[in-house]
């Protein structure tokens, strides 16, 4: 028995020696291979990479070091480097939230370079994760740590169902062709997760917007598909060189079915 | 220029003229009350209730004209603590006698080559983040959830009160104002009017910072925080930044705060006033570090210093700023009777 519990001891220690070592090497090394891949630890995004190639760069994500208020963190993902690749598919990850998805983006040929920004939920300080799968295959994992604090003052919730499902859209007022240009999108939404209480002491069920899609002449520019992580009044800011002018058509659809729309012009100079 | 960039510039410039105005007239509430309490003389009381006028008046102008939305600042919160409001304007006004200033006089001292203000505002910026997001949250926390009271009403309604009550109260500040000095020695009696005069700019300031966030700052799709010239969270907003720079993004509150001491910093070189000064004793340092702590902590739980609360805070007709202001005059009413009557 006493060498039986030698040897759970001297495990222990060394297994303790290892995870101390690879702190260290993580504090060497900030934001390096060896520091991250905590998307290995959830399920969620393991499936997504599944047995694709791994590519080392080519996907920024930045989110604040520390956020005050957890209920909107600014998340922005942009591509760049990646030598004619294209992105098709982005999926952010928040692991320690109650429900891990926060949003898979899609991207048609039109969006040659990825540049994106949302406001999303962290429920505590977490590591987020993007997953990004490019044209030929490949993937690639990128992943920020933030420090989610205690909110320093009541915020107040405020909803007006009056101006709910409320949309608007910003869009360049000309288009240079080839070149890319800013579109920004929000909706008016409580986002109900379905798990917090209001304030007379009631959970309401979960009702948040499900999808966005934005098409230029019926053809998919971003298609987004949202969970209950993305932050109240979802907003989404993407770039994209319009192939052709035409009817850029905007569509949110919440999880009831209720749809609105909103279409813009895009004309090329 | 984004909106966001175009309102970090007016911050910078908002705090630059605070600086100056600060350096060159030496506004300050804690002064003005010592003033008044110890019957020595002086206009410094009576410029703070000039700016509150002016900032009281512009401010519900712009919100009466449409340009400005209160009702989404922090004052106008539908819930507060009943008890934590009163401690903590209790704690800054007692930090703010132990002191000798608030956080604001403690930047534009800075400015001047004042390295004591330099302590006072490091341990006012450390001890208001402990108190908003650090070791000290979860007191907070556990103290404000069951004092929590969610009031019918959190300010007047608009409508005539609310036009009277500003006219009424802004017109008794400004008679408080210029009424004429009986006490004031002969050789203080020039102050007057660059005392007023500071006032004065400074109440517009306030103004000018509500109509920054809230007007330029508006986008329908990254609306900004609607605030204007407050300084105990920006003080510890300012040393974060300073340390969290590459993942942290500029705010309001840190352009106004690094403009005020940049402000007082250039006009007190003009003016070669500018001289390094520290403490005599330890005793002394001491003090200014309870009471740069006690603002710290005491603005946290206040929401707000005495220009926070005190000025930019009532000038929203916010019941809950009328509660800190109050009791941020009582602390500094402590301060004085207990360590600065004698003095």
């Amino acid at each position: 028995m006493p060498t039986y519990s030698h040897a759970i001891t001297s495990t222990r220690r060394r297994q303790l020696l290892a995870a101390a070592g690879a702190s260290l090497l993580g504090c060497a090394f900030p934001g390096g291979a060896i520091a991250s891949a905590i998307w290995r630890q959830l399920d969620a995004a393991v499936q997504s990479v599944g047995q694709s190639e791994i590519l080392d760069s080519g996907l920024q994500l930045t989110l604040p070091l520390v956020a005050e208020d957890g209920s909107s963190v600014p998340l922005t993902v942009s591509s760049n480097g990646l030598q004619g690749r294209r992105i098709e598919r982005l999926e952010i990850f928040a692991p320690n939230n109650p429900t891990p998805e926060v949003a898979i983006f899609e991207f048609g040929p039109d969006v040659s370079r990825v540049e994106l920004m949302t406001r999303i939920r962290l429920s505590e300080s977490q590591t987020v994760i993007a997953v990004a799968h490019t044209s030929d295959g490949k993937v690639i994992v990128a992943e920020r740590a933030v420090r989610v604090t205690v909110s320093g003052c009541i915020a107040p919730a405020k909803s007006d169902p009056a101006s709910e499902m409320k949309a608007r859209v910003r869009v360049p007022q000309s288009w240079t062709t080839g070149d890319t240009g800013e579109v920004l999108t929000m909706i008016s939404h409580p986002m109900i997760t379905g798990l917090a209480a209001d304030a007379s002491g009631n959970t309401p069920s979960e009702r948040i917007i499900r999808s966005f899609q934005a098409s230029l002449e019926g053809e998919p520019v971003v298609k987004a598909q949202y969970f209950r992580s993305l932050s109240a009044n979802p907003y989404l800011k993407f770039q994209f060189a319009p192939s052709k002018a035409g009817e850029l058509h905007f569509e949110w659809t919440e999880d009831t079915g209720r749809k609105v729309e909103v279409t813009e012009k895009v004309s090329l100079a | 220029m984004s909106h966001i960039e175009l309102v970090l510039w007016v911050g910078l410039a908002i705090g630059l003229v605070f600086g100056a105005v600060g350096q060159a007239t030496g506004f300050c509430l804690q002064r003005g009350l010592v003033q008044r309490w110890g019957r020595k003389g002086g206009f410094k009381l009576q410029a703070f209730a000039l700016a509150l006028a002016t900032a009281l008046i512009g401010t519900q102008a712009l919100a009466a004209l449409g340009l400005i939305d209160l009702s989404s600042s922090l004052y106008m919160a539908p819930r507060y603590s009943w008890l934590l409001l009163p401690v903590g304007g209790l704690l800054f006004g007692y930090g703010m006698g132990l002191a000798n200033g608030c956080g604001a006089r403690a930047l534009v001292l800075l400015g001047t080559g004042n390295l004591r203000s330099f302590v006072v505002l490091l341990c006012l910026g450390i001890a208001a983040y402990m108190t908003l997001t650090g070791v000290i949250a979860p007191l907070r926390i556990a103290l404000s959830d069951p004092t929590t009271i969610e009031p019918a009403l959190i300010t007047l309604p608009v409508g005539a009160l609310r036009t009277a009550v500003t006219l009424l109260a802004g017109l008794a500040l400004i008679l408080y104002a210029l009424r004429r000095p009986t006490e004031t020695p002969e050789a203080e009696r020039p102050r007057r009017w660059s005392d007023l005069a500071g006032g004065l700019v400074i109440g517009l300031l306030v103004v000018l910072g509500w109509f920054a966030t809230g007007w330029l700052g508006n986008d329908d799709f990254e609306p900004l925080p609607v605030i204007s010239l407050t300084f105990v969270a920006p003080i510890g907003d300012v040393i974060q930044y300073a340390m969290l720079a590459t993942g942290m993004s500029l705010r309001f509150g840190i352009a106004v705060v690094v403009g005020v001491v940049l402000g007082s910093l250039a006009l007190s070189l003009l003016r070669r006033q500018y001289q390094l000064r520290s403490f005599q004793a330890p005793q002394q340092m001491l003090r200014y570090i309870a009471g740069g702590a006690l603002m710290g902590a005491g603005g946290a739980l206040a929401m707000g210093c005495s220009i926070g609360q005190g000025l930019t805070g009532l000038s929203t007709l916010s019941f809950s700023s009328m509660i800190s202001a109050i009791f941020i005059v009582l602390g500094a009413r402590l301060a004085w009777t207990l360590h600065l009557r004698n003095a």
